[in-house]
């Protein structure tokens, strides 16, 4: 995505004092050019760089919720604010050990494996529901769709440790009635991985902890929360970022045939780096939660 | 009531010229499950030899005490190991004999003998008594051919008192011995006051016939063994918890004969893990664990929980202040209990232990944790006696070391206040385990865990250290085992259960809870935990939470709970049914007599009775019919996403009550109470539908992307081509 901006300046001409307008085609093979950038830059962002968020956010959150778990201030009870550490997932099958966050939008899944906010948490009667992301922001759910049923998932939350066997795991599009057993966990990603079709729903049924009375207070659904879909708010900032691009854009060409070229290397390339990763994260948030 | 019937042994009293005063005398002893009293003409003017049980016995420790004895010339004897005192007058021993009239100390378990001795000066010579001979011994005079003997020296005190712990070995036990419901032993207390002359009266002439015709004779009465009850047909096999050994042995032994719903019980004491293995496959139709099966494991048969006895692990020890007295008291905490398991104490020659106490009455951590009590100086490689199978024993107690701060430091390597540190081959041992781990090789001779918890509590009832030494000689290999230790130097530890502690009346340490207390392994201690103890998502007991405990609660409590199959009909839901209605009925009625609950098992809280009562429940109502059909698997979600289909969990009604079948609980009337058996379905959920919308962006924006990237290069350089004509630029 950075390598978008450090070619823009090929689309102004490229040796200074020449009289020659630029031609017609330069001009579009020069745009073309800058936006195939962009977008591929967008692909890679969601493959790989986003990794990197997602990995720093899950060694911040860890530590802070270690410290509430020593001190015994992890969150019990419910509504709690997005974004907050809740609970830690293990999934010895998949090598997953992953801190969950409160909430499930796209904003939030980007921190890490979310637990949707108006279900109970997990270890409490009901059914925990707990999404992560298949691809994108390191994908923590990438090989869900390897579990098998029996397979034994680990929840650490406020309550303590309690250990849940795999029972069922399918696409799931409609109303699903469980195989006994309160104390439910369902993990839920999208499947397949980059194009998503459907929602892959793994459930677990608890068998081992102490199994908490239910939730009180539960906040009602929000079309936010559901794994497949993006979310729209996200509109807003993706053009306020874009618009902040295209000012920059104008600048950097501005200083480039202006100013010394050296200090505009050195002021833009990181502000641009920093706009287009802002770009991109408020793009992905339109894209499913889930990716 | 003279019972001398040998001949020989006429002869010799005729030629000791004993007058009837001084005639060997055994009273009848009124024989009762308090205990019995009895005099002892033999010994003394006024002497009474009291037994604190006599009747209703097993494989159990008895207190024989005495009064009215002549004093001993030292408060203790001045022996050890196969080593007797030859200085000290007047030393008392106590046998467990054959027969209620023993002839001579030929018929007392490991007798060492009399060798004779020749005439000299006033004393005519005085003929040998061979010792007690086990099967297959040539020495008539090796006293220790097959393991310790159980006979116990000791000195009388000033004021003509003393006493003495013995442990009665049962015919399993010692089988040349043979005593059991049919077979009748005793007790023979045999002070030596010497011969005539005074000669003779020290530890190595006890055997003298001088001294065994001054003895007293008290008989016991043992309970039946296991033989009460033929295991034929189809036994209900049970497995597993051997700190329950004891109760079910009370118990199988009396549920086979009740006149309203016998069940023959075929029980073997083995480690839970193994337990828990056996019942989730059906090689055994009951486990008795103390943790519910491994949340992995996939029983053949569904399976519920039902407490039926508390058992702790216990701390106990055999130790004799430096004036012989035994110690009563210990306080332990969980770093002392670390040391101990670890191997922590010096040897010579193991540089991992370098540094560090010799022993733990050496520890300064723990003389300041038990001021006040002159303790032994403690020999070095004196290890405490431990199990060595795989056990929820072991698992309870490492637990409890790992969960305390301090101990898990000391064990990842920072050394105590006083400076001793952790034998470095265990340094940052992870806990909790089933079993000891083994890791210092260099005292693999000493701190060897010992098979079977009934063997380490007999091992440490008669204050053996573990280990043994393999010596080759001409090429066979020779185990040395320790000697045991003489009552008035004994300095044994062991980690046990509290009803084994209990029957051989060996006194058990205070341990430190997560509340900060020492707290005992009494019924107090042990109730105070059990009103804490919580039932899990499964219906089994969990594991004590040692967090946030009662600070009178005993940390390592044990609920040992029955794991029974709920999918049994006919026959075998009732042998079920029979075998928990006996545990929870009569067998919670505690006293000593087969089928009650034995001493040391604190009556069943109400709480884990109604979980227990729940678990019958679960057996009455029998197979449940199998749950509903899951919907069709694959339910594709690319459809609309049907927006705002409740969300939530909503609870399912519950499937319909089982059909049919009516549990006829006949014979059941055991419990008061009978719960009506009303199975109820766990509720089932409903989960809301994920909304799905198919979302290609990614592919399409990466392919537009390249789409883009080729594109853009290829117009520039077809621009450039055509915007510089060769013929313009010449």
């Amino acid at each position: 995505m950075t390598v978008a901006l450090a070619v823009l300046p090929d689309v102004t001409p490229a040796a200074p004092g020449l009289q020659r307008p630029p031609a017609r085609g330069l001009l579009l093979g020069g745009t073309l050019t800058a936006v195939g950038l962009l977008l591929v830059g967008f692909v890679v962002h969601l493959a790989v760089l986003s990794r990197l968020s997602e990995g720093r956010d899950q060694a911040v959150l860890r530590g802070q919720f270690r410290d509430q778990v020593r001190k015994g201030t992890a969150p019990v009870t419910l509504p709690l604010p997005d974004g907050r550490p809740i609970a830690v997932l293990q999934v010895p099958r998949l090598g997953i050990d992953a801190l969950v966050v409160q909430g499930t939008t796209g904003a939030d899944l980007a921190h890490g494996p979310g637990h949707r906010a108006s279900s109970p948490l997990p270890g409490q009667a009901g059914i925990a529901v707990v999404a992560g992301r298949r691809s994108a922001y390191g994908g923590p759910f990438a090989h869900l769709d390897r579990l098998r049923i029996g397979d034994l998932l680990t929840t650490t939350t406020g309550f303590g440790k309690a250990t849940f066997r795999v029972d069922d795991v399918r696409h799931n599009g409609a109303p699903l009635t469980l195989p006994p057993g309160d104390g439910r966990l369902q993990l839920v990603t999208s499947d397949p991985a980059w194009t998503p079709q459907h929602a892959l729903v793994v459930s677990a049924v608890m068998v081992d902890g102490q199994l908490q009375p239910a939730a009180s207070g539960l906040p009602a659904p929000t079309a936010q929360e559901f794994a497949l879909l993006g979310d729209p708010r996200a509109a807003v900032p993706v053009v306020v970022w874009a618009a902040l691009l295209l000012s920059l854009s104008v600048l950097l060409a501005w200083g480039w045939q202006r100013l010394c070229r050296p200090v505009v290397w050195i002021g833009g390339a990181p502000a641009a780096l920093a706009v287009l990763w802002q770009l991109a994260d408020a793009l992905a948030r339109l894209l499913p939660s889930t990716l | 009531m003279l019972r001398i019937t040998s001949s020989a042994h006429l002869r010799l009293l005729g030629a000791l010229g004993l007058t009837a005063a001084v005639l060997p005398w055994v009273n009848t002893a009124t024989a009762t499950a308090a205990g019995a009293s009895v005099d002892a003409p033999g010994a003394g003017l006024a002497a009474t030899v009291t037994v604190s049980k006599a009747a209703n016995l097993g494989n159990e420790a008895v207190t024989v005490s005495w009064t009215g004895f002549t004093p001993s010339s030292a408060h203790q004897l001045q022996n050890g190991g196969d080593s007797y005192d030859t200085s000290t007058r007047n030393p008392v021993r106590v046998y467990e004999c054959r027969g209620s009239a023993p002839v001579s100390s030929s018929d007392c378990y490991g007798s060492p003998g009399f060798r004779g001795t020749p005439a000299s000066g006033t004393e005519p010579a005085v003929p040998a008594v061979p010792g007690f001979t086990y099967p297959g011994q040539t020495d008539p005079f090796a006293n220790q051919p097959d393991g310790p003997a159980n006979w116990q020296d000791v000195a009388t005190s000033p004021d003509g008192s003393g006493q003495v712990t013995l442990q009665l070995f049962t015919r399993r036990e010692a089988p040349s011995l043979g005593c059991d419901q049919s077979r009748v032993c005793s007790i023979v207390v045999v002070p030596n006051y010497g011969r005539a002359s005074g000669a003779g009266a020290v530890e190595d002439q006890l055997d003298g016939p001088w001294a065994w015709d001054r003895r007293t004779v008290v008989p016991l009465q043992f309970l039946p063994l296991d033989d009460t009850c033929q295991l034929g047909g189809s036994p209900l096999t049970i497995e597993g918890s051997p700190s329950a050994a004891r109760a079910l042995a009370s118990w199988r032994g009396a549920a086979c004969t009740t006149a309203t719903a016998p069940v023959t019980v075929d029980y073997t004491a083995i480690g839970e893990p193994q337990a828990r293995e056996d019942v989730a496959s059906g090689l055994s139709d009951v486990g008795l664990v103390t943790r519910p099966l491994e949340v992995d494991a996939r029983p053949a048969h569904p399976l519920a929980y039902a407490p039926v006895a508390l058992s702790a692990v216990a701390i106990a020890f055999q130790v004799d202040d430096l004036t012989g007295r035994p110690v009563e008291h210990m306080n332990l905490n969980p770093r002392l209990v670390a040391k101990l398991i670890t191997a922590s104490y010096r040897v010579a020659d193991d540089n991992r232990v370098a540094g560090n106490p010799t022993s733990v009455f050496r520890d300064p951590e723990f003389r300041g944790l038990n001021p006040g009590v002159a303790w032994p100086g403690g020999s070095p490689g004196n290890h405490v006696l431990l199990l060595g199978d795989l056990s929820d024993t072991t698992w309870a107690l490492t637990r409890w070391i790992d969960a305390d701060p301090t101990a898990r430091a000391f064990l990842d390597g920072k050394p105590d206040p006083y400076g001793m540190h952790v034998n470095l081959a265990y340094k940052g041992l992870k806990l909790p385990v089933s079993t000891f781990p083994l890791l210092d090789e260099a005292q693999q001779d000493s701190f060897q865990p010992v098979q079977g918890l009934d063997h380490v509590s007999r091992q440490l009832s008669l204050s053996q250290f573990p280990g043994a030494i393999t010596t080759y000689e001409d090429g066979v290999a020779v185990v040395t085992k320790p000697s045991r230790q003489p009552t008035g130097r004994r300095e044994t530890l062991g980690i046990i259960d509290t009803a084994d502690a209990a029957a051989f009346r060996i006194p058990t340490a205070s341990l430190l809870n997560p509340a900060g207390r020492y707290a005992a392994a009494d019924s107090a201690g042990l109730a105070a935990a059990a009103g804490r103890l919580t039932v899990d998502v499964r219906g089994s007991v969990a594991p004590l939470t040692l967090t946030a405990l009662d600070p009178a609660a005993y940390p390592l409590l044990l609920p040992v709970q029955a794991v029974v199959p709920t999918d049994r009909t006919g026959a075998s839901r009732e042998s079920v049914l029979r075998f928990l209605d006996y545990a929870l009925g009569a067998g919670q009625v505690p006293g000593d007599s087969l089928g009650q609950l034995p001493d040391g098992y604190p009556a069943l809280p109400a709480a884990l009775r109604t979980q227990a009562l729940k678990a019958r429940g679960a057996v009455v109502a029998g197979p449940q019919p199998a749950v509903a059909a899951h919907p069709t698997p694959g339910a594709t979600g690319t459809a609309s996403p049907t927006a705002n289909a409740s969300p939530t969990a909503t609870a399912a009604t519950p499937t319909s009550p089982r059909s049919g079948q009516t549990p006829s609980p006949g014979g059941l009337s055991l419990l008061s109470g009978d719960p009506t058996p009303t199975p109820v379905l766990p509720p089932r959920l409903v989960s809301a539908p994920e909304p799905a919308s198919s979302s290609g962006v990614v592919p399409v924006v990466l392919l537009a992307g390249l789409g883009a990237l080729v594109a853009g290069p290829a117009a520039v350089l077809l621009t450039r081509r055509a915007r510089t004509p060769p013929w313009l630029t010449s």
